[in-house]
């Protein structure tokens, strides 16, 4: 597994497009700079909003141009034949994979954090009075949550994979369920208000979505930006449970994913 | 000499195409504010479509707001009735997507009370503030003074008071003595000079800090005037009928200007209103 994860981390590193990722993260918190000084009051909470959107845009942006590819380049350019003609089983392939894009994930991760708590001081720096709220805990558990959610959804992009060999149906999905990760609890939140409801939704799609919430990946569970730009921090024994929510769906994830390989006939 | 050519070409192209931006800029802002802005996304179809940047989404949207509203008031355009409705449409989105955000409460309280007189509008965004930012006392007090001084409802306003005394950080003397000021002085244009020198320390931005000056310039003349309906009546006996009356008798040196562009008015009871009723023509 571990060559598979290493040969997948400097893949990664080696190509352009994580420079593109570095260079678009950096714009959004560099711009951060200049669109605090539009508002009024709530400056932390503008600031700690461009720099986690940065980070988790980082995220999402690795998982679309990356992860996408990750096996269909292998299955489109027969390297896959090469890969498992060696003592690696597809198993050892599929966890490999994910390991190394989280290896990436985390290395982005770092250092677009450290760039954008840099960008927090020097906002602090200037307008003090406006970061009496701020809370470095909830910063970091916001950049944490967010890893988990990306980790799922690069899960999820290796067991659509392994189900479709085209990189765009791949696409599709994974866009179309990543929306719906981010909007079921939404849904499930106005259907829940029933008639006191400002907004007119049917309540006959409520089992439809309930099923839908209880099997698809809840990724708005991990979104705590807005906690974080107001400085509330999540109790420790909350943040273990999301971890274990979130490692756990992709360990489910990836056990699939496994276990469609190695059915997989490969011609 | 080719390529001097060709370069020479692409600078000139550069010349000519670069600036047109500036121009096309100014004409889309032009055309943007003769356009009607009446809609404004559902605030559960803006919540979905925001995904997981719903913070990110408000900041963008209260900016739309404010620029709207800014662009207005610097080139002196009146803001139709329509175009508040979309203001505070804004607002409320805003709230939802980002309910613990204080800028949109703070612009709510500020403008819509003030410029178009809704305080209804208004108290309504607070009132969600209030119980959102439960730790914030800024917001009880903005909502005790649209009491106080816009509708005339000394005790709600005093109740409100109290609530934003109670609140962490709050200056409880101040607000203690300035509830009892209120209470005594209630419908005092002093009261209004006193909230506006606040909201021109904390205001940043150049066209809002100007709307205030003009009001406050508004209250400040008013106050004069009336001091010296006050000074007639103490020596005559009773209220002038003109403000030419009070210059005739020396108690006024000249007429105080009316920045809104309206005459003053010496109503029976000797209370001083403008005929602008302090809002751009």
């Amino acid at each position: 597994m571990w060559p598979i994860a290493r040969v997948t981390f400097l893949e990664g590193i080696r190509s352009r497009l994580i420079f593109g990722v570095f260079l678009f993260s950096l714009l959004i918190i560099a711009s951060s700079l200049v669109f605090v000084n539009l508002f009024m009051h709530n400056l932390a909470k503008i600031a700690v909003d461009f720099v986690l959107a940065s980070v988790s845009l980082s995220g999402l942006l690795i998982s679309f141009s990356l992860t996408i590819s990750l096996i269909s380049k292998d299955l489109q350019t027969k390297t896959i034949y090469f890969i498992l003609s060696k003592p690696i089983t597809r198993t050892a392939y599929i966890f490999g994979k994910f390991l190394g894009i989280s290896l990436l994930t985390i290395l982005v991760y770092t250092i677009i954090s450290t760039l954008g708590s840099i960008t927090l001081l020097l906002i602090e720096h200037y307008y003090p009075r406006s970061f009496r709220d701020f809370s470095w805990l909830a910063y970091l558990q916001a950049i944490h949550l967010d890893f988990i959610k990306i980790s799922i959804f690069n899960a999820l992009i290796i067991f659509l994979s392994t189900i479709t060999s085209s990189a765009f149906i791949t696409l599709l999905f994974a866009i179309s369920l990543y929306i719906i990760g981010q909007s079921l609890s939404t849904v499930v939140e106005y259907l829940s208000l029933g008639e006191t409801s400002i907004v007119s939704i049917p309540q006959s799609i409520g089992p439809l979505v309930t099923v839908f919430s209880f099997l698809l990946p809840n990724f708005s569970l991990f979104n705590t930006k807005l906690l974080a730009a107001h400085g509330i921090v999540i109790s420790f024994s909350k943040i273990f449970l999301f971890s274990l929510y979130g490692v756990g769906y992709m360990s489910i994830l990836l056990c699939l994913a496994s276990y469609i390989f190695n059915k997989k006939e490969l011609s | 000499m080719r390529v001097k050519l060709l370069f020479i070409c692409f600078l000139l192209l550069c010349a000519t195409i670069l600036p047109l931006n500036s121009d096309l800029t100014e004409y889309k802002q032009e055309l943007l504010l003769r356009t009607e802005h009446d809609y404004v996304m559902p605030p559960l179809f803006v919540k979905l479509t925001a995904l997981d940047f719903r913070g990110l989404m408000a900041d963008f949207q209260l900016l739309d707001a404010i620029n709207f509203i800014g662009n207005k008031t610097q080139q002196q355009q009146p803001i139709t009735k329509q175009e508040w409705d979309y203001f505070i449409d804004i607002i409320l989105s805003v709230t939802e997507l980002d309910p613990r955000f204080y800028d949109p409460y703070y612009f709510s309280g500020a403008l819509l009370a003030w410029g178009p007189k809704r305080f209804d509008d208004a108290l309504f965004i607070l009132e969600r503030g209030m119980h959102e930012r439960e730790n914030d006392f800024h917001i009880p007090f903005v909502m005790s003074f649209i009491y106080f001084y816009f509708k005339n409802e000394p005790r709600k306003g005093a109740e409100l008071l109290q609530i934003a005394a109670n609140r962490p950080g709050a200056p409880k003397t101040f607000f203690a003595k300035l509830s009892a000021r209120l209470a005594f002085y209630s419908g005092d244009q002093q009261l209004g000079i006193s909230f506006l020198n606040m909201m021109i320390q904390n205001e940043k931005n150049p066209s809002i800090n100007l709307m205030y000056s003009k009001r406050k310039i508004a209250l400040e003349n008013s106050l004069i005037v009336e001091d010296a309906v006050r000074l007639h009546k103490e020596k005559h006996g009773e209220f002038p009928n003109s403000i030419d009356q009070l210059i005739s008798a020396d108690f006024l040196k000249e007429v105080p200007i009316e920045p809104y562009g309206g005459n003053w008015i010496i109503l029976k009871n000797g209370r001083v209103y403008s005929s602008s009723n302090f809002t751009d023509k």
